[in-house]
C-alpha cells in the first residue's frame, strides 16, 4: 500500500519535471523584450558574517552599476541571504535556478553553502561564479558550471608555507578553528612545511567562538616554535595573536585571508599585531579602492574578488547573448558555461583566467605583513 | 456523525490540496515547503517527548543528526557503502532509537530544568563528536555526494518528488503519533506528565515509560535527518547546531504544545515565514523577530489548544 502509494506520488512528480528541449545543449535563457537580466548573489546578509557578506554584494553590485545595460537590456542584481551554511544556500539556489530571467549567480559565499549548491547548480546548468569559497573539494569534483575568483586552500596554503620556509621558520606550530576552512588550511600549510624539510612541533584545534586561547598556548610555548600558522577567522586570530604576547611567545604569527581585516585584526589586535604574516589576493588598484570606498565606505575582504566574478559573467554574457527580432535575447546555457572557461581578463585582482575544473590560475596570492609606519599601522605587501 | 462526517471531508480536502499544491508553486517553493515538512517531523518527534511525556528535550538536534549521519555513512562514496534506502532508513531510525534510550538512562532522576540542561550538553556532545571525529566523519569538510533515495531505478532527486516523500513521511509520523497518544504508552506518558509521583504511584513504570518517551521520540528525529540527508546531497557537523534543537521547540510554543495542527501551522511561521520575508533582505531577520515577539505577546499558550483530554500544567 505504501510503495503503491508513493508510486502515484512519484508518477506525480515526474509530469512536473518534464524535460525542456532547445537548441543548446543544455537548453537557453530567454529575455524577452523590455525585460531586465538578472544576476543572482548569493551571500550572509544577515547573521555572524554579514558585514564580509554585504561587501560581496556591494562589490557585485558597482560591477553592474559601471556596466549599466547589456545589449540595451538593464542588468539587474538580486541578493539573497544564504546564510553562510547548507539549507538556506540550497534554498535560493533553487529560488535562483527557477528563475527564468535569471543568467547566472555570483557565489555562495561559503564553501558549506557552495558544496550542496553546486550541484542544485549542476543538475539546472546555471553558472556560479564563487568570489570567496575556497573548499578544495569544490573543484576536485568535476561541475562543469562552477567558478571562483577566489584561490582554493591548497594554493594559498602553500604560499604560505613556501614563504615561512622562505623565511627561515623551521619550527612551525599549527592551530586552527575546526571549520572546514581552518581546518583544511592549517592540513595544506603542514603538509606543505614537512615537504620542504620544515618541522612541525603541534598541531592543535580550537572552537570558534572561544575567547580565551591560553590553555592551547601554555602547551605549545615550552615547544618554542618560530611560527605559530593559525587557521581561521579574525575573531579567534586576533585574540590568539593577543595571548600570544601575554603568555610570553617569542614566535611570529602567520594567518590567512580571514584575518586580513583592517577593522577585525589591525586595530582590534593593536600592537600585538604589528608584524604579523597575512596571506591574501593581490592588492586590487587603488583607484578602484577609491572608487568603492566612496560609495560604500571602507572595504573588507572578498568585494574585489566579487566584483571581478560580476564582470567575467557579465563580459560572457554579452558575448554570447543572440539578439531576436522582437528585441529579446537569447542566451545558450553551454555557450555561456564556455564562454566563462575561456575567460581571459585583467580584473582588479589581477589577469582572470580559469584552469579546466574552474580554479583560477596563476599566483593570485600574496604575502602581507601588519607594519606601522608614521604612527598608522596597515597591510604592507612583501615581496616574495 | 454529521460532524464526523465534516471533519472528514476537511482533511481529505487539505489532503487533496497538499497533493496538488507543488503543481501550482514551482521548484523553489516545494523545495521550501519540503523544509518545512522537516521540521515538521522533528516537530511531531519533539512533541512525543515534550508535549505528551512532559520530558524537556533541549538536544533533540542529536538524533537528527545521528540519523543524517547514519545515513550519510552507508550510503556515500566516503567509505564505499551504498546500502538501498529502503533497508538503510528503518536502519538510521533504529539507531536513533538506540541513541534515544542511552540518553534516557542518565536523565532518569532529571526533572524540568536540569532535564534540560544535560540534554542541551548532550545535543552539543553529538554535534563536537561529528565535528572532531575526522576519520569517520570527515570532520568539518562534511559528507559530499550521498546518495538520493532509489526506488524501482526510479531516483527522488527533484524538489517535488522530495517533497512528496516527506508528505508520505508525515502522514506515517502522524498515524503513528496518533495512535501511539491513544494508547496505553500514550496515556501513562499523560498521566506521568501531569505527576511523576502519582503516575508511579498507580502503577507506572517509569524508568520503561521514559526511555520509551526518548526512543519514540528520537525515531522521528532519524527520519527526518535521514530524509535530510539524502535530500541536500551533503552535509556538515555544522548543520545539526543547538538553534535547530531551539527552532524545534519554537515550533511546539508558538504552535500549542501536544497539537498536531499546532506543529504544522508552527513549522509554516517559523520555517516558510523568513523565506516570505526574503524581499527585505538585511532586515528579514529582524522583522521576523518582531512578528515572534507578536504572537507571544498576543498568543501566549500558541495558536492551538492541545486536542482532546490533554492540558498543559505549570509547575
Amino acid at each position: 500500500m505504501i510503495r503503491l502509494l508513493l508510486a502515484v506520488f512519484l508518477l506525480i512528480g515526474l509530469f512536473v519535471a518534464g524535460p525542456l528541449m532547445a537548441q543548446d545543449e543544455w537548453g537557453e535563457i530567454v529575455i524577452p523584450p523590455q525585460k531586465p537580466i538578472k544576476i543572482g548573489v548569493g551571500t550572509m546578509l544577515t547573521g555572524d558574517y554579514a558585514s564580509m557578506g554585504i561587501d560581496i554584494k556591494n562589490g557585485a553590485e558597482m560591477a553592474i552599476l559601471e556596466k549599466g545595460t547589456i545589449h540595451g537590456h538593464p542588468i539587474q542584481l538580486q541578493a539573497e541571504d544564504d546564510g553562510c551554511a547548507g539549507p538556506p544556500s540550497v534554498a535560493i539556489a533553487e529560488k535562483f535556478c527557477n528563475d527564468p530571467l535569471i543568467v547566472g549567480v555570483i557565489g555562495y559565499m561559503c564553501s558549506g553553502g557552495s558544496k550542496p549548491a553546486s550541484d542544485i547548480h549542476n543538475k539546472y546548468k546555471v553558472v556560479m561564479i564563487s568570489p570567496s569559497s575556497t573548499a578544495e573539494e569544490l573543484t576536485k569534483r568535476n561541475i562543469p558550471v562552477f567558478f571562483r575568483t577566489c584561490w582554493n586552500d591548497i594554493i594559498q596554503a602553500k604560499r604560505a608555507a613556501d614563504f615561512a620556509i622562505h623565511k627561515g621558520f623551521k619550527r612551525v606550530a599549527v592551530i586552527h578553528d575546526k571549520s572546514d576552512y581552518g581546518q583544511s588550511l592549517a592540513e595544506a600549510f603542514l603538509k606543505g612545511i614537512k615537504e620542504k624539510g620544515g618541522e612541525i612541533v603541534a598541531t592543535e584545534g580550537i572552537t570558534r567562538g572561544d575567547k580565551d586561547f591560553t590553555p592551547v598556548l601554555t602547551k605549545i610555548k615550552p615547544l618554542k616554535p618560530q611560527l605559530i600558522y593559525f587557521g581561521g577567522m579574525a575573531a579567534e586570530g586576533v585574540l590568539i595573536v593577543r595571548q600570544m604576547k601575554r603568555a610570553g611567545i617569542q614566535a611570529d604569527f602567520m594567518s590567512d585571508d580571514g584575518c586580513f581585516t583592517e577593522k577585525d585584526f589591525i586595530q582590534a589586535g593593536g600592537k600585538a599585531a604589528i608584524g604579523s604574516y597575512i596571506t591574501y589576493a593581490q592588492e586590487p588598484s587603488p583607484q578602484w579602492v577609491e572608487r568603492f570606498e566612496k560609495k560604500y565606505g571602507p572595504r573588507q575582504t572578498f568585494s574585489p574578488q566579487a566584483y571581478d566574478a560580476t564582470v567575467v559573467l557579465m563580459s560572457a554574457i554579452e558575448k554570447v547573448a543572440k539578439k531576436k527580432e522582437d528585441g529579446g535575447l537569447v542566451i545558450g546555457k553551454k555557450a555561456l558555461r564556455d564562454q566563462v572557461a575561456k575567460t581571459e581578463i585583467d580584473g582588479v585582482t589581477g589577469p582572470i583566467k580559469f584552469d579546466p575544473n574552474g580554479d583560477r590560475t596563476g599566483s593570485v596570492v600574496a604575502i602581507y605583513q601588519v607594519v606601522e609606519e608614521k604612527g598608522k599601522a596597515f597591510f604592507k605587501k612583501l615581496d616574495f | 456523525m454529521e460532524s464526523e462526517y465534516k471533519k472528514r471531508l476537511f482533511y481529505g480536502l487539505v489532503f487533496l490540496g497538499l497533493i496538488l499544491l507543488p503543481q501550482f508553486v514551482g521548484n523553489y517553493w516545494s523545495h521550501i515547503l519540503g523544509d518545512v515538512g522537516l521540521y515538521v517531523m522533528l516537530g511531531i518527534g519533539l512533541n512525543v517527548v515534550v508535549g505528551l511525556a512532559g520530558l524537556l528535550d533541549l538536544g533533540y538536534v542529536a538524533f537528527f543528526g545521528v540519523g543524517a549521519y547514519s545515513y550519510a555513512l552507508l550510503a556515500s562514496p566516503h567509505f564505499h557503502i551504498h546500502i538501498p534506502f529502503l533497508v538503510l532508513v528503518p536502519l538510521c531510525i533504529l539507531i536513533a532509537m538506540i541513541l534515544g534510550a542511552l540518553l534516557g538512562l542518565p536523565v532518569l532522576r532529571m526533572r524540568g530544568d536540569y532535564l534540560a540542561i544535560v540534554t542541551l550538553g548532550f545535543g552539543e556532545i553529538i554535534r563536537i563528536f561529528l565535528n572532531n571525529l575526522d576519520p569517520v566523519t570527515n570532520g568539518p569538510k562534511g559528507l559530499l555526494r550521498i546518495d538520493p533515495f532509489r526506488i524501482f531505478g526510479f531516483t527522488i532527486d527533484e524538489p517535488v518528488e522530495w517533497y512528496y516523500t516527506i508528505l508520505l513521511g508525515i502522514l506515517l509520523s502522524t498515524f503513528f503519533y496518533k495512535r501511539i497518544m491513544d494508547s496505553k504508552i500514550g496515556r501513562a506518558w499523560m498521566a506521568m506528565r501531569e505527576d511523576q509521583t502519582a503516575a508511579e504511584l498507580m502503577g507506572i513504570d517509569l524508568l520503561r515509560y521514559k526511555l520509551l518517551a526518548f526512543s519514540i521520540g528520537a525515531s522521528f528525529g532519524g527520519l527526518g535527518g535521514a530524509i535530510f540527508a539524502a535530500r541536500q546531497g551533503s552535509i556538515f557537523p555544522e548543520n545539526f547546531s543547538l538553534i535547530v534543537s531551539i527552532n524545534v521547540l519554537c515550533i511546539l510554543i508558538l504552535g500549542g504544545m501536544g497539537s498536531i495542527r499546532g506543529v504544522i501551522l508552527g513549522a509554516f511561521v517559523l520555517v516558510g515565514l523568513p523565506e516570505l520575508l526574503r524581499e527585505f533582505e538585511q532586515f528579514r531577520m529582524l522583522l521576523f523577530g518582531l512578528l515572534l515577539i507578536i504572537v507571544t505577546i498576543f498568543k501566549p499558550t500558541g495558536f492551538f489548544r492541545p486536542e482532546k483530554g490533554l492540558k498543559i500544567v505549570n509547575d
